[in-house]
């Protein structure tokens, strides 16, 4: 087949068109975009999914890359929010507000840090669905501080002259920066000699200590940037629904967080991205037609896991790689040549 | 040749008038690239390594041998710091280096490879050579600049790769190389941080014959101001690669010295070919 013929979608699969990655992920931009402003309900489904998708890419910074898989991702997610919250009923402003929230964050992930990079393996997991549960039992007993129960409302918006996040649809449109900012800057980082670590970390950890690499640096570091992403989507999340409560950060929304990067694919930052948009439309979309969807969404997540291991993103880069084997094979045909042997994955992210 | 006086005996007082043990280098007196005195590893209640006293000469190739069990890869992971040693002292170049933790040993110049090929299966040959490459530098830390983009650690890991017959490999993942070349890569991470001591743990295991060659070219071509203790059981790739050899047993250090001598030696005759093989052609008077 001609590569200038094939559609859009073929040659980006295939990897045969420079320039067709790029105007795929335009063209799924471009569809984000028209749902988040479209203004119905499906915005606000949208606007879920990029702020959770948020925590997720950063759980899959330090489980995909680091092979360090947290348990406690969503108690930093409640806990930007309930700094937001926080902080406005102590009498700050919105913006101090969020400076407040943001700080709170990196202090909690700086100190808990010291904890959690200790341990490996099994052990991380319980210790971070430990951090996670004491932020939880603390949102939920320490009622003088975070209204226990019912949470905390946050009635004061963040605002600059006439653009204020009051209005529903600029927050969304701050959710979408947030969320492409986060996923530039994480996109970066796995390409980075740090992410390079970071992998050498998870393939073996022990040489990587031999070659001169302290891991713990690392570790700290991944550390610190997962919990960050979560607090960020935090901060949007109560600004988006204007109320945190404990149900914030519980267990279950661990849970959830988990089952988007592992749905999605752990170790490709967008695998996330899809992994959050299958598991908020159950939650918000499936569960009104279907009263089961939980049970609907375990058997997914049992099949995906068996056949797709690797998630929506392996199952993706398995027909871009058979696509591409296709039209080599194709343009060797044609010229009456052997198939030329594949290239090597790019390495890097796309893993 | 240096025979080891009592080697077979209980060790006394660790440290305590240890034989062999080297006195602080005067002044123009270059420090042995690693010095180890009364050095003892006990697992439970079996040492592995014990009361062990050895001087390293810089630019030394030096060669361990000895039985299975005898304690050599012990004695490699307690001098790169994975095992904390019971009781004795390590130095390279003269610094005490007894306490310090891998990375930290590594940034002093320590390099090693394994017995047990542990290379990042996961990463390309490229991205192995490059985390290799970067390893002492501020720029592993780096968060916001692409690995592809540091040109000279590129060219490095390229030129690493390319020196020792890798050249066309970069792009490909360790299970897609054979086995030798496997090997030659577990030695290329460990040069590529400019090591001066290298630590090398069975390099040939498992390799046929011509591939045995490949990397017995690849360590006689290292710089000579390279410190090279390389732990081997074929004693042709020993008596190629390395001009001094000390023997283990039972975590105890038999003997050492210059490579024939040591090959010729009675005791080591006998750990090898028992007591009554006279003058026969064992193992090691084949190779």
């Amino acid at each position: 087949m001609n590569g200038a013929r094939r559609p859009l979608a073929h040659r980006a699969l295939a990897g045969g068109d420079l320039a067709a990655g790029p105007l795929l992920a335009l063209v799924a931009l471009a569809v984000i975009v028209y749902f988040l402003l479209i203004g119905t309900y499906l915005s606000t489904i949208f606007e879920d999914v990029l702020i959770y998708a948020i925590a997720a890419m950063g759980l899959d910074f330090l489980g995909g890359y680091g092979g360090l898989v947290s348990l406690g991702q969503a108690g930093f997610l409640g806990l930007g929010a309930y700094g937001v919250g926080i902080a406005e009923v102590h009498g700050f402003g919105p913006w101090a507000a969020v400076g407040i929230a943001i700080g709170v964050v990196l202090g909690a992930a700086a100190v808990t840090a010291v904890v959690a990079v200790r341990v490996s393996g099994i052990t991380y997991v319980i210790i971070t669905l430990a951090i996670g549960q004491i932020m939880w039992g603390l949102s939920y007993q320490w009622t003088s501080m975070t209204g226990g129960d019912n949470g905390i409302p946050v009635t004061s918006m963040p605002s600059i002259g006439s653009f204020s996040l009051s209005d529903p649809q600029t927050v969304r449109v701050v959710t979408l920066i947030v969320f492409l900012a986060v996923f530039g800057v994480l996109m970066l980082m796995v390409r980075s000699p740090f992410g390079l670590s970071l992998r050498g970390m998870k393939s073996n950890e022990r040489r990587l200590r031999a070659l001169g690499y302290r891991t713990a640096a690392q570790r700290y570091l991944g550390y610190v940037v997962a919990s960050s992403a979560a607090g960020l989507a935090g901060i949007l999340y109560v600004f988006a629904n204007l109320l945190v409560s404990p149900s914030t950060l519980e267990f279950s929304q661990d849970g959830y967080l988990v089952l988007m990067v592992i749905l999605g694919g752990l170790g490709s930052i967008w695998g996330p991205v899809l992994g959050s948009v299958v598991i908020v439309g159950f939650q918000q979309e499936i569960s009104i037609y279907v009263s089961r969807w939980q049970t609907l969404m375990g058997a997914v997540f049992i099949v995906a896991v068996v056949y797709t291991p690797d998630g929506i993103a392996g199952l993706l880069k398995a027909a871009r790689q058979a696509l591409h084997r296709a039209a080599t094979k194709g343009t060797a045909a044609v010229a009456g040549q052997e198939p030329a042997v594949l290239p090597a994955a790019s390495g890097g992210e796309a893993r | 040749m240096t025979d080891v006086p009592g080697a077979a005996d209980t060790p006394g007082t660790p440290g305590a008038g240890t034989p062999g043990t080297p006195g602080t280098p005067g002044a123009g007196t270059p420090a042995p690239a690693l010095e180890i005195t009364g050095l003892s590893r006990r697992f439970a209640g079996l040492f592995a390594v014990r009361e062990m006293s050895l001087s390293v000469p810089a630019g030394a190739r030096f060669g361990i041998i000895g039985p299975n069990g005898a304690g050599k890869t012990t004695l490699f992971n307690v001098l790169s710091g994975e095992l904390r040693p019971t009781s004795g002292t390590i130095r390279m170049h003269g610094r005490d280096i007894t306490r310090l933790s891998p990375p930290r040993r590594a940034a002093l110049g320590l390099g090693r490879t394994f017995q047990i090929t542990r290379l990042f299966t996961d990463l390309t040959v490229r991205e192995n050579l490059t985390l290799a490459v970067h390893s002492l530098s501020r720029s592993k830390l780096q968060m916001l600049r692409p690995w592809r983009s540091y040109r000279k650690e590129q060219r490095r890991a390229a030129e690493l790769a390319a020196s020792f017959g890798l050249g066309n490999r970069l792009e490909q993942r360790p299970r897609e190389l054979s086995h030798g070349e496997l090997r030659e890569l577990e030695v290329l991470l460990a040069l590529a941080a400019d090591p001066t001591v290298l630590l090398l743990d069975e390099p040939a295991a498992g390799l046929s014959p011509a591939e045995r060659v490949d990397i017995q070219t690849l360590i006689t071509r290292l710089p000579a101001s390279l410190t090279i203790v390389i732990i081997e059981h074929d004693m042709n790739v020993l008596r190629e690669v390395a001009n001094e050899l000390a023997v283990l047993h039972f975590g105890q250090l038999v003997t050492q010295g210059a490579t024939a001598e040591v090959q010729r030696h009675p005791a080591v005759r006998e750990l090898y070919l028992g007591s009554g093989s006279g003058t026969g052609q064992g193992r090691m008077g084949e190779q």
